[in-house]
């Protein structure tokens, strides 16, 4: 049994890997002086340890899947795609977090400790099992979070995101818990193989009185990935988080809900129940919701970085139209979608990020003029815009037109069309940006002191794929499609 | 039975002590009793299980919070509001009866109590050997959780720290300028 249990280590070098990581940091942070300003080699720590941790994901995705600690986790080519895309994430945020003023010099190692605590909850999330990992995957993404928004610590809305943050995620994570304890006491197993055994052989009267449980389980998710009627939060706390915070929060966390939701989806729903009908149709009215009141919200912001707050809301919701149809091509889908939106959302943090820095605010007047200065990063910039409204030929609509068509297949129309209709409301405000940046005089000559050599080159080597996987997006979909959902 | 009752009007009088005492300092010591005399009852009706966690949650954590919460806030910057009038005396009155009332009921219909073999349990070896076995991992990640919280606490606390990023942000704004 104990000999069994440790066995399955080999399997959980990932996780493992990065606790050793921030511990490590930790200890790491002790050695320099108080006053020390530049803490390199806590930067070469941490992105050595990224890398292993990719590497080792790699490696574990040719592998078969199995379930291991005696049922708690899951590694299956989904969840190892998925937790690849984070780690990826955490790594752009990483540098971002280096690059930028916005986080205080001495808080610096302390936001690559916390971040890297959240990268292990998400991947625990990713790969939960059951309740108990799930939760514990939730918690670990949440109390870390509620400081991390509040890391600039002299400025009010930041405070004030942190505590907003802290309030509603304390009071979500207590609903979601009581659902949970409903489906307990109910079916009386928290591992997920067992409890769909069980709902599978439950009469019809049964499973509607689990199904408000259910309801309460997903305001958990809900919460993380910011779906509407739990979306409150997250403008305020995008906006006040420092951009690098906020661009952590918009891959990790997102990402991880996503995936732990598409989990829940199929492990319960894959079968024809009452059960399914009643969280299917949950999921099309909240999908839609979630795109609709993200992009029509984003159309009146006058902050960049607010306006991209709302447009993540609505490409989580993309994402969960996706999962409606509970079969192996929208996970597919999904799963490409996510990929995608890693370089796009990147792509856009940084620049929005360094133009910040610069102007010390970042209304869309920043922007204006851009292109006169720095065609380049105005074309980087233009390409990840067209590429968030789903132009051809580029990765976003090859995303959009997947998880489009996997909707027409299942003969949910009236989904597609929201979701189209949606993107065509969305073009106002992204190519509102590029029109700023083209057509209107720059307001002043002056440097801007983030766009050296190197960071233009980084924010050039992650445009790239946004275009590659626009046209040659064969081996990517390979990927996408061989990352199955292992049930056991 | 002698001990039962010595027991029950030990925690009532706690718990008496609690809302007439005019020191909350006093009061929250007698909430902590309260809590720790209710353990006890748990442990004598044969529920170890029961009393530890009551302990440990009840009395350990929550009554601890509240000396806290009482350490950071002044009280006595507040007025002490337990001023008499009509409504506070219909509602304790109400509560009261109502209380009776029920008391009333279980001592007329006589409603069976809890008997003790019921309860008695032996679930605290089997709880830990699955924590230890079983639930290994969830409770090892726990770890790792509290961890980073540690940090994230001396983040947001840490006052030395705070005077530095004062300096920073003048810096910078003189920069600006």
């Amino acid at each position: 049994m104990y000999l069994n249990y440790l066995a399955n280590i080999s399997r959980y070098i990932p996780e493992l890997l990065l606790v050793v990581l921030m511990v490590g940091i930790i200890i790491l942070e002790t050695t320099y002086k108080e006053d020390d300003k530049n803490k390199k080699y806590v930067f070469i720590t941490a992105f050595i340890g990224l890398v292993a941790t990719f590497v080792s994901l790699m490696i574990n995705l040719s592998g078969k899947s199995e379930s291991i600690f005696s049922g708690s986790m899951i590694i299956d080519p989904f969840s190892t795609v998925m937790k690849m895309v984070m780690v990826l994430g955490a790594l752009g945020c990483f540098y971002l977090s280096t690059i930028s003023s916005e986080i205080y010099e001495s808080l610096k190692t302390e936001f690559i400790i916390m971040a890297t605590g959240i990268l292990i909850g998400g991947m625990i999330l990713a790969s939960a099992n059951n309740m108990l990992m799930m939760y514990i995957g939730i918690e670990t993404l949440s109390i870390i979070s509620y400081v991390m928004a509040s890391l600039k610590k002299n400025d009010e809305r930041s405070s004030e995101a942190g505590l907003k943050y802290a309030l509603y995620g304390g009071v979500s994570s207590g609903i979601m818990l009581f659902g949970m304890s409903h489906i307990f006491g109910a079916i009386g197993t928290i591992q997920f193989s067992g409890m769909a055994a069980i709902v599978s052989k439950l009469s019809h009267n049964q499973l509607l009185v689990l199904l408000p449980s259910f309801v309460l389980f997903f305001v958990g998710i809900g919460y993380k990935v910011a779906a509407v009627p739990f979306h409150m939060w997250s403008p305020d706390v995008y906006e006040g988080s420092p951009t690098p915070v906020t661009t952590f929060f918009a891959i990790v966390p997102k990402l991880a809900g996503i995936s732990a939701l598409v989990r829940v989806t199929m492990i319960f729903f894959s079968f024809q129940s009452p059960l399914r009908v009643g969280w299917v149709g949950l999921m099309m009215a909240i999908a839609a919701l979630t795109m609709t009141v993200g992009n029509v919200t984003a159309i009146g912001q006058k902050s960049v970085k607010r306006m991209l707050a709302y447009s993540s809301i609505s490409h989580a919701g993309i994402m969960i139209a996706a999962l409606t149809t509970v079969n192996q091509i929208g996970i597919s889908a999904v799963v490409f979608y996510g990929i995608t939106y890693l370089f796009m959302t990147l792509v856009a943090f940084y620049i929005t990020s360094i133009v910040q820095d610069n102007y010390g605010n970042d209304h869309f007047e920043r922007f204006q003029g851009l292109a006169y200065r720095y065609p380049f990063m105005a074309i980087m910039m233009a390409i990840v815009m067209f590429s968030l409204t789903g132009l051809p030929p580029l990765a976003g609509f090859v995303a959009k037109f997947n998880i489009i068509s996997a909707l027409v297949e299942s003969r949910y129309y009236t989904l597609a069309m929201v979701l189209v209709l949606n993107s065509v409301v969305s073009a106002y405000y992204y190519l509102k940006i590029v029109r700023l940046m083209t057509l209107k005089n720059q307001e002043s000559d002056e440097e801007i002191e983030g766009f050296g050599f190197l960071n233009q080159l980084i924010i050039v080597s992650m445009t790239v794929p946004v275009i590659v996987l626009g046209i040659f997006w064969n081996g990517i979909m390979a990927v996408a499609s061989g990352a199955k959902i292992f049930i056991q | 039975m002698s001990v039962d009752i010595f027991l029950s009007l030990l925690t009532a009088a706690f718990a008496l002590m609690v809302v007439f005492s005019k020191k909350t300092v006093v009061a929250a010591f007698a909430l902590l009793m309260t809590l720790l005399t209710i353990a006890i009852i748990y442990f004598q009706v044969g529920t170890v299980f029961l009393s530890a966690v009551q302990v440990l949650v009840n009395a350990g954590a929550i009554a601890i919070l509240f000396v806290f919460v009482m350490m950071l806030i002044n009280l006595e910057q507040f007025p002490n509001n337990r001023e008499k009038n009509k409504m506070k005396l219909i509602i304790t009155s109400f509560t009261v009866l109502v209380i009776m009332g029920v008391l009333a009921l279980v001592i007329n219909n006589n409603i069976e109590m809890l008997s003790v073999e019921n309860l008695t349990d032996n679930s605290m070896k089997a709880l830990f050997d699955k924590l230890f076995t079983a639930y290994y991992l969830p409770f090892e990640l726990a770890t790792m959780l509290l961890l980073a919280a540690i940090v994230a606490c001396i983040v947001i606390t840490s006052h030395e720290k705070h005077e530095k990023h004062e300096k920073e942000e003048l810096l910078e704004t003189e920069k600006n300028r």
